[in-house]
């Protein structure tokens, strides 16, 4: 009997607790996501079924738009994760190697300012530093199709380091002394330690990683915006899922917005979101498992 | 204990809520507040301290407020909010396009009959009409497109400024050849390709096109982008291209302006509307229009209408909406706008003073020149994929890769043939 009111006060507790973060989350994330998905089911109050994806899919034009913002976002995605994850991991594993002596929570710090920066500025910053007319770089890297995607890339990786950093640095910290010195005790080398103990205990943090590199870069769309603006050239060389959906939904120039052509385009963003994330736990984070120390 | 201080919050918040309904309910007894939406927060200043004082000084009781948008967003941003009715009193009108689209919708009023609009001419109130004619915006600034020199540099180098086609290439061959400065800035950076178009293409293609004629060629269906006259016009702007700043691809707007406003260009392919940029206080800087095809030729001039007012059909207060549209009619706003936004020309009958010198200049380009409207951005812009984006895009990519006039002209045409009907492969 006793039990019994504990148990459904404890089921009462929970849910008071939760309720603020439950409801905050149904009527910011749920509501307006299921919204989308209704509003592109119409085309000016009319319900059309599937035709907003079927012209998505099928106009030659809004097709290749769709194609190559989606390869766009996979190249993005690609140099993101394969520059960024090593270089938060060597800054990491540095600032936790005892080779720096001194002033590691300055490192840090200086690491993590970029991360704070507004994308706007960041974007104003390096157009400046890479500008041929004022700049450093004797070459229009933002002008030419080839290089434009990956500059902007590199600058998005430089102003987000900080976040991907200070995960492995707190994963690198939080891996006890003590199974570290039996290694050194065993004779093994730093190197030998960081691949054969260090790196296997923060594998399931890697994979967070990655995974959030993915949906950051698929969802990308600031910085890209704030250079090259709503059509982003050289002849939409740098136009990702992002900012395509920005000038379908609310036009651009010339261009007034199709709300609901729009909303089938975040439908169908949303759609490769979710099939990559739950391709990527289905095969991968799943066998990442934390190692029982 | 909790429902005391459940209670206490209804009684808190309504204390809040209450002396601001009593406060916002006399504001509105007392005047009348008129919202004004605009895309020109650069005018800010000029509007909130010069504009609006005059008329609320002879109007008392009507309080005008300014509340631009940014420029890139504001067409989105307005025909939402004409949508969700949360759009301001009065709007500014973008010339074509947007209107036409929020006449459709049916989200402006209809001016007819308004006092003053008899001070217009009928060309200059078209892109502010719909199909019958009737006026929705008072029609406010025009601009024009041309080039600004460097007196200083031309002096220095001996050059005369340029009448045809043959001479502008003849002085920028000079210019180069003397390797101390940039020939010619215009924009390469694709963001900011619309220059190309409205200070490039439509600036030198009226020549060959002839004007008004070729635009409504186009829009008939009785001509194609591949005819001779269009491609020549690309070819015209093509022919730019060895003049260009270095790394001319990332060259944005406002690097070329720089470039031109620190003396190390010499030419710049630029509008009437950046005369406080280009030639402030103290420089030595001239204009000249489109060179000629060839010598003889009658000059063409470009006014494009740049931007109107009109009133949201769901606003409250039409009766004073009105009024104000009515004094944007008059010779006293015509005057005070063209003297203190230089490069903005009314487009009122009215007989206007300029002050500033560098804006007289470009508007004496308009003696005995041919105006015309810019072509496409009418009927070939109400599809998708629309004439202005096509066009932005095609001259960016001319401008900064191999690709030739005719080359661009045929994309051009093949994209119209998708969709535009008069246009369509029969």
């Amino acid at each position: 009997m006793k039990s019994k009111t504990l148990a459904r006060r404890r089921r009462r507790q929970l849910l008071l607790f939760t309720s603020p973060a439950l409801a905050f989350f149904l009527l910011f994330a749920v509501f307006p996501l299921l919204s989308t998905i209704y509003i592109s089911f119409y085309k000016e109050d009319v319900f059309v079924g599937l035709d907003n994806f079927i012209f998505l899919f099928t106009n030659d034009e809004a097709n290749e738009r769709l194609v190559y913002a989606f390869l766009h976002n996979c190249q993005f995605f690609l140099i993101a994760a394969s520059i960024q994850l090593p270089t938060a991991l060597f800054m990491a594993a540095l600032l936790t190697s005892g080779r720096v002596r001194r002033m590691t929570s300055f490192y840090r710090t200086l690491l993590f300012i970029p991360t704070t920066l507004s994308v706007v500025i960041v974007g104003f910053i390096w157009r400046l530093i890479i500008s041929p007319l004022w700049g450093i770089v004797d070459y229009p890297l933002l002008g030419e199709p080839a290089t434009a995607l990956p500059t902007i890339t590199l600058m998005s990786v430089w102003q987000y380091l900080g976040i991907p950093m200070v995960f492995l640095y707190s994963a690198l910290l939080s891996i006890p002394s003590n199974v570290i010195e039996a290694a050194q005790v065993d004779g093994a080398s730093d190197l030998r330690i960081f691949y054969r103990i260090k790196i296997p205990l923060i594998a399931p943090q890697i994979g967070i990683i990655t995974i959030l590199t993915f949906i950051w870069t698929f969802n990308g769309f600031d910085i890209i915006y704030a250079l090259n603006g709503g059509m982003p050239g050289p002849d939409y060389a740098t136009d990702v899922l992002g900012t395509l959906f920005y000038r379908t939904f609310f036009g651009w120039g010339a261009d007034l917005g199709n709300q609901n052509l729009g909303a089938a385009t975040a439908t169908v963003i949303f759609f490769i979101i979710l099939l990559g994330t739950a391709a990527y736990f289905a095969t991968v984070q799943r066998r990442l498992k934390v190692s029982q120390l | 204990m909790k429902i005391k201080s459940a209670k206490l919050v209804f009684v808190m918040s309504l204390s809040l809520i209450i002396p601001a309904a009593i406060v916002s309910t006399t504001a509105v007894a007392a005047t009348t507040t008129l919202t004004i939406d605009s895309w020109r927060t650069d005018d800010s200043k000029i509007w909130k301290e010069i504009i609006i004082p005059i008329y609320e000084k002879a109007n008392p009781g009507v309080k005008v407020v300014w509340a631009p948008s940014p420029s890139n967003e504001y067409d989105s941003a307005l025909s939402l909010r004409m949508k969700s009715k949360t759009a301001a009193d009065i709007v500014m009108c973008r010339p074509y396009g947007l209107t036409k689209a929020l006449i459709k919708d049916k989200h402006l009023t209809a001016l007819t009959g308004l006092p003053g609009l008899t001070n217009f001419t009928t060309q200059s109130m078209q892109s502010w009409a719909d199909a019958k004619g009737v006026p929705f915006c008072v029609p406010s600034a025009s601009v024009g497109a041309g080039f600004y020199y460097n007196k200083n540099i031309f002096k220095e180098l001996k050059l005369t400024v340029p009448k045809t086609q043959a001479e502008f290439i003849a002085v920028l061959e000079k210019i180069k050849k003397n390797g101390k400065y940039t020939p010619l800035v215009a924009t390469g950076l694709s963001a900011d390709s619309w220059m190309l178009d409205q200070m490039g293409l439509q600036l030198v293609g009226p020549y060959y096109w002839k004007g008004d004629a070729g635009g409504a060629a186009l829009d008939s269906g009785k001509r194609k982008v591949t005819d001779p006259e269009y491609v020549a016009a690309f070819e015209a702007l093509a022919s730019w291209k060895p003049y260009l700043p270095k790394a001319f691809s990332s060259v944005s707007y406002s690097d070329a302006e720089q470039l031109f406003i620190l003396g190390r260009a010499a030419i710049a392919a630029e509008g009437s509307w950046s005369v406080k940029e280009m030639a402030p206080k103290g420089s030595n800087v001239g204009v000249f229009g489109a060179p000629v095809a060839k010598a003889g030729d009658k000059p063409y001039v470009q006014v494009l209408a740049d931007h109107g007012f009109g009133i949201n059909a769901a606003s409250p207060n039409q009766a004073a909406a009105k009024k104000l549209l009515t004094w944007f009619t008059t010779k006293e706003f015509a005057q005070v706008y063209a003297n203190n936004l230089p490069g903005f020309f009314p487009l009122s009958k009215d007989k206007i003073t300029i002050e500033n010198k560098t804006a007289q200049a470009w508007l004496d380009l308009r003696d005995g020149a041919i105006v015309n409207a810019p072509v496409g951005m009418d009927k070939m812009n109400t599809g998708t994929p629309n004439w202005f984006s096509v066009t932005t895009n095609l001259l960016n990519v001319m401008m900064t890769t191999k690709m030739t006039g005719k080359q661009a002209a045929a994309e051009l045409q093949k994209s119209l043939e998708e969709w535009y009907p008069p246009q369509k492969k029969k």
